[in-house]
């Protein structure tokens, strides 16, 4: 195995760069941080769609998260591949169309974890907000969003772990991400895909696993200064 | 009928009951009181062995419950308990939380569980309740459930753990109630509790506990008559604040 | 744009043929794959409950690795790095019979018990443990109060997070694509290249996993409410 890292040790790392397009475990990352940021948006304005006093506008926000949460990624990806070029008219870059993918399916699961986040305020917020003569822009901005998206920041860090583990579909459109890197150096080698595959398991699960044991940490930490110990102990 | 000898628990250096000697005799009813702490819960949790004991003996007509070749699982369907939370089963109806000792332990079938259960139910005035879930019930009603439940294969002795403790006043009395006729109609009883006129007109005997040890142990009337130990006038003068 | 939706040419023939092979791959992938993840879920919640730190150690570590690495990676672990292990003589027999599949079932399989695992846990744990002491009180034996107070509770707390897992995994047999496996979106790709309708061939088959997608939402939705667990 050590042989492999030694070897292979920078492609994995940044892909073909300096000589091709940045790759890789970079890339992987790239594709991860850049996915939840384009997200965010889009999701607080699901969410508040999905909690809105509008019926239209909940009835649209919750067709949109259960059409695509009746998809699998995998379809999303290649509607993104082979019809975005389509109908914008000029080809994209394959990565592109893997974070627009991303985007568009993530922003259907963070937007219900925001709207849960939203739901889960005690009501007195919203009629505090308007005794004190507070309209809509305000009250959402000022008092509900920053208090649940407070809330759900171990969600939304669960959602990136999610991200990164999906930025591994990148490999079939032949995105140079992680796992695409790794398939080619495997049919490279051949003959030693358990230690290939065991770096690459190995690589999403260190990074996994240490976010998902920070989520854990600030779920306590954000229990602790919301509701006072007694549900600390009942989280751990 | 229910004996304990020079019973002691502790944890480590606490000492959560210390030498209690006392008997409960057959169809009387006990009330254990004390202030917070004093181990009466405890006491009246070590009768089915809910509660393992250090020291001391705990005798039931006799037997030794903590002998060897004791089968604690039968002994306990000898014994019927309440708790102060109910503990009802949420996944079953209120019939079947009463039948399901019959069915599980004595392997009745449905069909003759159910009407033995119910005529259970009439007798805590609960029929019309049968096919109700727990979570649609009220505490009050919880409680006579519960109640049902303990005594439906016909325990000798029925412990209560601060049966009415966790119940919106008004619900107290309904329960407070069942307990008195079934005192009255001969039941052998020990029940922990902070209803203190209840001890009065109901018990036959009522226990005080101070930090694990029984400081007293006589008739209602000495309990309440002026002559009572300081200890137990000042308990009692405390109690009737918050009452 | 110039393109014209012809559904006709695809809902047709040998393609549509293909599409319906596909789906039908796809459920077998599901149902088989959903089964042994149930059955192995249940085995590891049983030896997690076994207060043996070794075996613990050895589930917890299990459950974590399925839930931290993607997949995909599975799936390549299991079909690109087990082959290595096995014989080729063996290797070329289920290269014959399309093992691809097997692998696929393998490896999802096992992702699912480690999540359906974990929902189990997590169901046990949210039993109030005075319940436990409720059912031993009325002279219930210790497997007598796990067969008829405990796990019932436990299995109805656990069965939203169950039936999501068994959306995920409906999903999640799209990957078997990336191994070969001839499921729905595998034969949408192949129709798609050989008759160049991206868009009816893709639309089709989103269409048909909307449907079962929502179906099985219905059905969870269903079972839901009929077993919900209500502790006051």
């Amino acid at each position: 195995m050590l042989e492999i890292l030694h070897e292979y040790g920078l492609m994995l790392l940044i892909g073909e760069y300096p000589h091709g397009k940045l790759g890789g475990l970079a890339l992987t990352l790239i594709i991860s941080f850049v996915s939840l940021f384009a997200t965010f948006p889009c999701s607080v304005v699901i969410a508040l769609a999905r909690t809105s006093q509008v019926t239209w506008l909940q009835k649209l926000a919750t067709g949109f998260v259960h059409s695509v949460r009746a998809i699998p990624l995998l379809m999303l990806i290649f509607w993104a591949y082979f019809a975005l070029p389509m109908l914008i008219g000029f080809p994209i870059d394959a990565t592109v169309t893997l974070v627009v993918a991303i985007v568009i399916y993530q922003t259907a699961y963070l937007g219900e974890i925001i709207a849960a986040g939203i739901n889960g305020l005690p009501k007195g917020q919203v009629e505090a907000a308007k005794a004190l003569g507070l309209g809509y822009v305000p009250t959402t901005f000022r008092v509900i969003l920053p208090q649940a998206l407070f809330n759900v920041i171990p969600g939304i860090i669960n959602q990136l772990t999610t991200i990164i583990k999906e930025s591994s579909l990148g490999s079939i459109i032949a995105v140079s991400e992680l796992s695409y890197v790794m398939l080619q150096v495997n049919s490279n080698e051949v003959t030693k895909p358990l230690q290939i595959f065991g770096i690459l398991a190995a690589t999403y699960f260190i990074l996994c696993f240490c976010l998902s044991q920070a989520t854990n940490w600030l779920e306590r930490r954000i229990a602790n200064k919301r509701t006072g110990r007694f549900f600390v102990e009942a989280l751990a | 009928m229910i004996e304990f000898d020079k019973v002691s628990k502790w944890f480590g250096a606490v000492k959560v009951l210390t030498s209690v000697s006392a008997s409960v005799a057959k169809g009387s009813t006990v009330v254990l009181c004390g202030p917070s702490g004093s181990g009466k819960s405890t006491l009246a949790r070590t009768v089915n062995r809910l509660e393992p004991i250090q020291e001391g003996t705990i005798t039931i007509d006799g037997h030794d419950i903590h002998a060897t070749g004791v089968d604690v699982n039968k002994l306990r369907t000898g014994i019927g308990f309440v708790f102060q939370q109910f503990n009802l089963f949420p996944h079953l109806t209120v019939l079947e939380n009463v039948m399901l000792p019959l069915q599980r332990i004595r392997s009745y079938s449905r069909k003759d569980a159910a009407p033995l259960a119910m005529e259970m139910l009439s007798r805590v005035g609960l029929a019309e309740k049968a096919k109700s879930l727990p979570a649609d019930i009220s505490g009050g009603q919880s409680q006579r459930v519960a109640i049902a439940r303990s005594l439906i294969l016909n325990p000798g002795v029925l412990i209560l753990d601060e049966p009415t403790s966790a119940l919106d006043p008004e619900m107290v009395g309904e329960v407070l109630k069942l307990l008195r006729r079934l005192s009255e109609d001969g039941m052998t009883m020990m029940c922990v509790t902070h209803e203190m006129g209840f001890a009065r007109e109901v018990s036959d005997r009522i226990w005080f506990l101070k930090k694990g040890e029984l400081r007293f142990d006589d008739e209602p009337t000495a309990f309440f008559s002026s002559d009572a130990p300081s200890e137990v006038r000042s308990f009692l003068s405390a109690v009737n604040r918050t009452h | 744009m110039g393109y014209q939706l012809d559904f006709g040419k695809v809902l047709q023939g040998q393609y549509l043929d293909m599409i319906l092979q596909g789906l039908e791959t796809t459920m077998i992938l599901f149902v088989v794959s959903w089964i042994l993840g149930l059955i192995l879920a249940i085995v590891l919640t049983v030896v997690r409950a076994i207060e043996f730190k070794p075996t613990e150690f050895m589930v917890a570590a299990f459950v974590e690795y399925h839930r931290n690495v993607p997949i995909l990676i599975q799936l390549f672990v299991w079909y690109f790095g087990f082959a290595v292990i096995l014989p080729d003589s063996v290797n070329d027999f289920l290269n014959d019979i399309g093992a691809e599949i097997g692998y696929a079932i393998v490896a999802l399989g096992l992702n699912k018990a480690a999540y359906m695992s974990e929902d189990f846990r997590s169901g046990l744990r949210s039993i109030h443990p005075a319940q436990f002491e409720a059912a031993r009180s009325i002279g219930l034996t210790y497997l007598g109060a796990m067969r008829w107070v405990i796990l019932p509770q436990a299995w109805r707390l656990a069965l939203p997070a169950l039936l999501g897992q068994t959306l995920i995994l409906f999903k999640a047999t799209s990957l078997g694509a990336a191994i070969g496996v001839a499921e729905l979106s595998y034969q949408a790709r192949y129709v798609e290249e050989q008759s160049f309708r991206i868009f009816e061939a893709y639309g089709i088959t989103t269409a048909i996993y909307m449907v079962i997608s929502f179906a099985i939402m219905w059905i969870s939705s269903v079972l839901e409410k009929r077993f919900q667990l209500r502790v006051k």
